[in-house]
């Protein structure tokens, strides 16, 4: 008969591994799904994914490469994921109307084409894009916080910004 | 007519889904709530997020059988003894094997090595004791599938190592 064994410090690892890798990549994953779901519940549900499947099994070898470009890149494929669902569509238009932006119904599609536009963009890109936009980041520091030579960050958000203008102007138009 | 060419960084400037600190904060604390849930229904105990997924050690199948018959014999596992138990399990004499395998096992921290008084005749008697690293590779190696008793092909490796108690 097998006799219950009393929890040690080494048996936590793993939740500590967890909750060192949620500090410090949170903020981010969380901030990237938003601008592609475009409301703070499926946000959290795409964040939440994620974890959720860490805990289930062992991830990717990519993970293990740059666990940060991984946990970015799997909150924007969740939240793709959740906007490309059945229920998005409800739940995107009435978060639109909850985001306190001006009754002007211009603005509205202009946010809601936006919202759909990044769902096609590369994970890689939205995250640039977030940096940028939402946490006001400068070339250099976007750089420095994802690895990468400021002119290839230059280079990037230059393309990225031409795409999503083209997607924005013909959604779907873009191969 | 011409189409007005779109300010994109203005345009995302004023419209970009903004999240304020505090709702990043609310957010994390809210969605780590319900991630402790998810932990406590898996036993997370011997996992590990990075390496081979595994926060205890592997185990080969003789050092996971050397190291079952320390754990079993508790403070009376002496080479002698561990050795006896791990040749009923094999069905053959495993004495070179049992002892390079403790050799190993001690190196790695798996067991601990305790030397009593010398005697006038023989050598000092060597108590082995499993640590909780030990412990942990075991029940690492049973969620494995390994299994106490091998078939004999198994073991028909050299036990060529030279000796790592001296």
């Amino acid at each position: 008969m097998e006799t219950a064994r009393i929890p040690t410090t080494k048996d936590e690892t793993f939740r500590q591994q967890l909750d060192e890798l949620y500090r410090e990549n949170f903020q981010l994953m969380y901030r990237v799904a938003k601008s592609v779901t475009g409301n703070k519940h499926d946000a959290e549900d795409a964040v939440q994914n994620v974890f959720v499947k860490l805990i289930q099994g062992q991830p990717s070898s990519n993970f293990q490469k740059n666990p940060k470009a991984y946990l970015c890149k799997a909150a924007m494929n969740e939240a793709r994921n959740i906007v490309r669902s059945c229920r998005l569509r409800r739940e995107v238009e009435a978060d639109v109307s909850e985001l306190d932006i001006a009754a002007d119904g211009n603005k509205d599609k202009l946010r809601e084409r936006l919202t759909a536009a990044l769902s096609e963009l590369d994970p890689q890109l939205v995250t640039m894009l977030t940096l940028r936009f939402d946490e006001g980041y400068s070339c250099k520091q976007i750089a420095e916080e994802l690895g990468r030579t400021n002119l290839g960050v230059r280079l990037n958000l230059h393309r990225v910004l031409r795409k999503l203008r083209k997607l924005m102007r013909d959604p779907g138009g873009i191969q | 007519m011409k189409r007005k060419k779109m300010n994109m960084h203005e345009t995302l400037k004023r419209h970009w889904p903004k999240a304020s600190q505090e709702e990043v904060e609310a957010a994390g604390a809210s969605v780590w709530k319900r991630l402790e849930a998810e932990l406590d229904k898996h036993d997370t105990s011997l996992r590990s997020l990075y390496g081979d997924g595994w926060s205890a050690a592997p185990l080969e199948q003789t050092e996971f059988q050397v190291l079952s018959a320390v754990s079993l014999l508790g403070d009376r596992g002496t080479l002698k003894s561990v050795t006896r138990m791990v040749d009923k399990w094999t069905g053959r004499e495993m004495v070179g094997h049992v002892y390079l395998t403790l050799g190993r096992l001690a190196e790695r921290k798996l067991l601990t090595v305790h030397t009593g008084p010398a005697t006038a005749d023989d050598e000092p008697l060597r108590r082995y004791e499993i640590t909780e690293d030990g412990d942990r590779a075991l029940r690492r190696a049973k969620i494995e599938g390994k299994e106490l008793m091998t078939a004999r092909e198994d073991l028909d490796g050299p036990c060529t190592e030279g000796s790592r108690l001296e």
